[in-house]
């Protein structure tokens, strides 16, 4: 009797063992995120998933943007990758270990997603990610200073040239006592924004070739150091360290170069003006930049086509566009519609950067996009601080700044 | 002590600390030695073609010789270390002396000045960054108060320079000044109260006592500070990222740069983290044979 | 001369005031910004006290993840790698100070050698190194390999060369072993020594980002310093919730410094030699 009860509960424990170990499939994904929300957002999504499909749990570990690509790099190297990703670009050192999600979706699945990060997502027929959301790059304007001023916003269809902007936001400056006419986020990614309105671009059509030794780079790099030598972009903030979200948080400064990104921060945190985006002005052509995030997998997963469906659920046409309005960032899907942010400052100044995006050249988007980018972006910040600084000619850092691509290019591809 | 025959004892003694390191420092180590041989990025595969390693023998190392980049960054790390060392002895020392005595209170007086120590190097750069911004900084607020024009602390070379430095001793004193409070306190009283007998003032019981019977305590103090201000990074980087330019990037930040933002680099940043190691390694080693302390 | 005792003492105050408030005054700051309003922080001028005070950064920083289990995790690290430490350094600095054997100073020099390397150089092998130990995700792999120091070695060698030789003879004569002797006369000499290690251990573990990084990917294993990192976002740093949660974490240290600093008394070393 009693052996009978023994060997029946050691079955029911084996059972059990193996019952709990067939249901428990647990996938990891790797997060970064500057808003809160957001994780909360995924947890809430992964735990439907686990609902309509038992079995399945998905952990979320977090890392901090800074260390995202030493953290990657430290999990592949020791054949240890998370099963899931979110990221901003794939590095050459990551790619090969990157899930093609072509094979579980078709070569179609990149279709209802916008037509530039879809490109960059598609190497070759691989598809290498789905993209969560998009971002502009833009001025945003402080509206209660030009209010005041009683200096007129020109219309996103008409948008003003460099000349007429930078005299607009100094009239402001002028007659309000702001402290700063514009600040621009230290990053070679804003700093592009400028290169594409100059009419250049990092590469030509092909991406395998530089196109930086052009006048319009020069002229890019020249023009930009103009700015800070004329009083409009105080020099503190690229040749210090002084952060330019926090001056136009604190209400001192007239115009902002950033982006559709800041939507989100600016409602939560700005409450003593009015704010708005756009348009962007010009010198030859009219440009924002793109910018996006976008969940890829592993294929070293052991549950590849879970990871590869959690990632379609997680970018379908609802979680997409539900993503996008309670971050209040850009749709990645052009099948969205338009989307309700549920505030009529932040959609309308939304919409104004998706309008800035949607006009932009070709490059402004697949330059981003090329897998070199990586190697180049420290480079292109240096030579323009340099030019600042006057510690070399635009020509000088044009040079070095091309010479960098064509080396990347050549390590990356060969020849 | 010398005339121990079979000294088994001490090798026991040092055993548990040998272990670690020999695991968890030597092992690591020998592979970031191995890695200077070779051009090779952050992931080696060798059975995908763009993830190859190659041996270049010392390759890597002919290369730095005439690498500019590096050539400054040591350059300055050398300057950097020179200026900071000795500032840290002088006002950690003083320091010490002053807030050993037994007054009230100063077990508070020396928390505040350790304080910098407990937080992270992150929270000290961003608090510097807010004190020597140019425009939103407050320590041009109170120059603009008296009347005094703003400074560019973070914005011009030199500046910049002495900002790393200032800042870099300012958080570091706390902690060598509780060193050496624990040397000072190694000296027994008697000595000082037989000099006061003998009519030696203040100074000459410093020169005559303090600095003496403190050699061992300065050695530490030596030692440990030159490497420090050899590896200063983290510091650097969030007060400054290195600029304006390249005004304040040192030997760490540069080796880092390089095994992560470039290419197949990963070998070549090896090859500096050598360099920078054996110099490091003769450097304390001088210390040491020139404190004459080794030879007892 | 005893109104002249009287000013120099009161002179003494002041200047020890003053230096404790330019070297605190820069992290008094960081703690007051912590009761500021985000819009407030970056005002020009700028302005020290809070406008209006507020709470709202410690709420929102503590409701951000499970902080109270990141202090309880970075509490147990923290204690048990630090009487490791202790242990370990006050063992190895006595056999390096107070012996002379074979290899001493190349195994010294070896000991030292070892803070010539910056982690953030070796991260990869390092990680593998610790992959192939089994420790990767492990709290052990954070206590044990950073308990090992070279400073703490260096420092109690240094300290124990001050102890009299002769008070290690005498003790031998009255028949005590390499045991008792090191338990018994040292290491109540060192206690000065000892109680500044152990400050300096517990905020080397209580601040350690870079370790705690390579081993810990398991967010429910982290440390405070890897859970402060994640305020540090992609485009913008969450300012108060940072400054509150830095404020709240130095708390701990604090209290460890204000207790072991009471060992510092002046010539507790020197017991043995007069008694």
């Amino acid at each position: 009797m009693k052996r009978r009860f023994l060997l029946a509960s050691i079955f029911l424990l084996v059972v059990g063992i193996f019952a709990f170990g067939q249901a428990q499939k647990e996938l990891t994904a790797l997060w970064f995120y500057d808003d809160p929300s957001e994780l909360e957002f995924l947890n809430k999504k992964a735990a439907e998933y686990s609902t309509s499909h038992p079995g399945v749990t998905i952990k979320v570990n977090t890392v901090a943007y800074n260390d995202l690509f030493t953290r990657l790099t430290q999990l592949v190297a020791g054949n240890n990758p998370p099963d899931i990703v979110k990221l901003t670009d794939i590095r050459p050192e990551i790619e090969p270990f990157i899930l093609d999600l072509s094979k579980y979706h078709g070569k179609d699945f990149l279709k209802p997603f916008i037509p530039g990060v879809a490109a960059a997502l598609n190497r070759e027929g691989r598809i290498l990610g789905a993209p969560l959301d998009v971002t502009a790059n833009g001025i945003i304007l402080n509206k209660t200073l030009f209010d005041k001023a009683g200096v007129a916003i020109p219309s996103k269809e008409k948008a003003w040239t460099y000349n007429e902007f930078l005299q607009a936001i100094s009239d402001v400056k002028k007659k309000t006592g702001a402290l700063y006419a514009l600040v621009w986020d230290v990053t070679p990614h804003r700093w592009s924004t400028y290169l594409f309105e100059n009419g250049g671009s990092f590469y030509d059509s092909t991406g395998r070739k530089s196109n930086f030794n052009s006048p319009a780079a020069i002229q890019a790099l020249r023009g930009f150091a103009d700015m800070f030598d004329k009083g409009y972009i105080p020099k503190s903030i690229w040749i210090g360290s002084e952060n330019p979200r926090d001056m136009f948080f604190s209400g001192q400064a007239v115009a902002w170069m950033s982006g559709s990104w800041q939507v989100k921060a600016m409602l939560d945190n700005i409450k003593n003006f009015e704010w708005t985006a756009g348009p962007n002005p010009y010198v030859t052509t009219r440009s924002s930049v793109l910018g996006y995030k976008f969940v890829s997998a592993f294929s070293t997963s052991k549950y590849p086509d879970i990871a590869a469906d959690f990632i379609k659920f997680f970018t379908s046409k609802e979680n997409n566009s539900d993503y996008a309005k309670s971050l209040m960032t850009i749709a990645s899907r052009t099948d969205t519609g338009t989307i309700n942010y549920g505030n009529a400052q932040a959609s309308s100044a939304l919409n104004n950067l998706a309008y800035e995006l949607a006009i932009s050249p070709l490059p402004a988007s697949t330059d981003i996009a090329n897998p070199v980018m990586g190697y180049v972006w420290n480079t292109v910040k240096e030579n323009v601080i340099a030019v600042l600084t006057k510690t070399k000619t635009a020509e000088q850092a044009a040079a070095a700044i091309n010479a960098q691509i064509e080396d990347s290019l050549r390590i990356v591809y060969g020849k | 002590m010398s005339k121990r025959k079979i000294p088994i004892a001490p090798y026991i003694f040092i055993a548990p600390a040998i272990l670690i390191f020999l695991l968890f420092i030597v092992v690591p180590a020998m592979e970031g030695f191995l890695q200077s041989l070779f051009t090779r990025g952050i992931i080696v595969r060798q059975d995908i073609p763009a993830l190859r390693s190659r041996f270049v023998g010392l390759f890597n190392y002919q290369k730095l010789v005439s690498d500019p980049r590096f050539l400054t960054a040591f350059g300055k790390t050398i300057l950097f270390t020179l200026i900071t060392v000795p500032s840290i002895m002088v006002v950690s020392l003083s320091l010490a002396l002053l807030l050993q005595e037994k007054i009230h209170g100063v077990g508070i007086a020396r928390a505040m000045v350790y304080w910098p120590s407990m937080i992270s190097p992150i929270i000290i750069g961003i608090a510097w960054r807010w004190i020597l911004g140019y425009d939103t900084g407050i320590l041009n607020y109170f120059l603009t108060l008296f009347h005094i024009d703003k400074q560019p602390w973070l914005i011009d070379n030199a500046r910049a320079f002495i900002s790393v430095i200032v800042v870099s001793i300012w958080a570091q004193t706390g902690f060598f000044m509780v060193i050496f409070i624990g040397g000072l306190n190694t000296i027994p009283d008697s000595y000082y109260e037989a000099a006061r007998i003998d009519g030696a003032n203040k100074w000459q019981q410093f020169s005559g006592i303090t600095l003496p019977l403190l050699r061992p305590t300065t050695l530490l103090v030596l030692v440990l500070s030159t490497i420090n201000a050899f590896k200063v990074y983290q510091l650097v980087t969030v007060l400054t990222s290195g600029g304006p330019g390249r005004a304040t990037a040192f030997l760490v930040q540069n080796i880092y740069e390089e095994a992560f933002s470039k290419p197949l680099s990963v070998g070549y940043a090896a090859a500096q983290s050598v360099v920078f190691f054996f110099v490091m390694l003769l450097l304390s080693i001088a210390q040491f044979k020139l404190s004459k302390e080794e030879s007892v | 001369m005893k109104s002249r005792k009287v000013l120099i003492g009161f002179l003494k105050y002041v200047i020890v005031i003053v230096v404790a408030v330019i070297f605190f005054f820069p992290m008094l700051w960081v703690v007051i910004s912590a009761f500021k309003g985000e819009s407030e922080l970056f005002l020009n001028p700028p302005r020290i006290l809070p406008v209006h005070f507020t709470l709202d950064n410690f709420k929102s920083g503590l409701k951000f993840g499970n902080f109270t289990q990141y202090f309880v995790n970075s509490a147990y690290v923290t204690i048990t790698s630090t009487i490791i430490t202790v242990i370990i350094s006050t063992m190895a600095g006595y056999g390096f100070a107070k012996f002379k054997f074979p290899g001493r100073d190349v195994l010294f020099i070896g000991v030292m050698a070892t803070l010539m390397f910056s982690l953030e150089i070796i991260m990869i092998p390092m990680f593998l190194t610790l992959k192939g130990y089994g420790l990767i995700n492990t709290f052990i792999g954070i206590i044990i390999p950073p308990a090992a120091t070279p400073t703490g070695i260096f420092l109690l060698r240094q300290h124990m060369r001050s102890i009299p030789d002769e008070l290690l003879e005498a003790a031998k004569i009255d028949g005590a072993n390499e045991y008792q002797i090191f338990t018994k006369l040292i290491v109540p000499l060192s206690v000065p020594a000892i109680s500044t290690l152990t400050i300096f251990s517990f905020v080397w573990r209580w601040n350690d980002y870079l370790w705690p990084f390579l081993v810990i990917n398991d967010d429910k294993k982290r440390t405070v310093p890897l859970a402060l990192a994640n305020f540090v976002g992609q485009y913008a740093v969450r300012w108060g919730d940072l400054l509150a949660m830095t404020t709240l974490s130095i708390i701990p240290t604090l209290i460890i410094f204000l207790i072991f600093q009471k060992y510092f008394i002046k010539g507790i070393s020197m017991t043995g030699l007069k008694g």
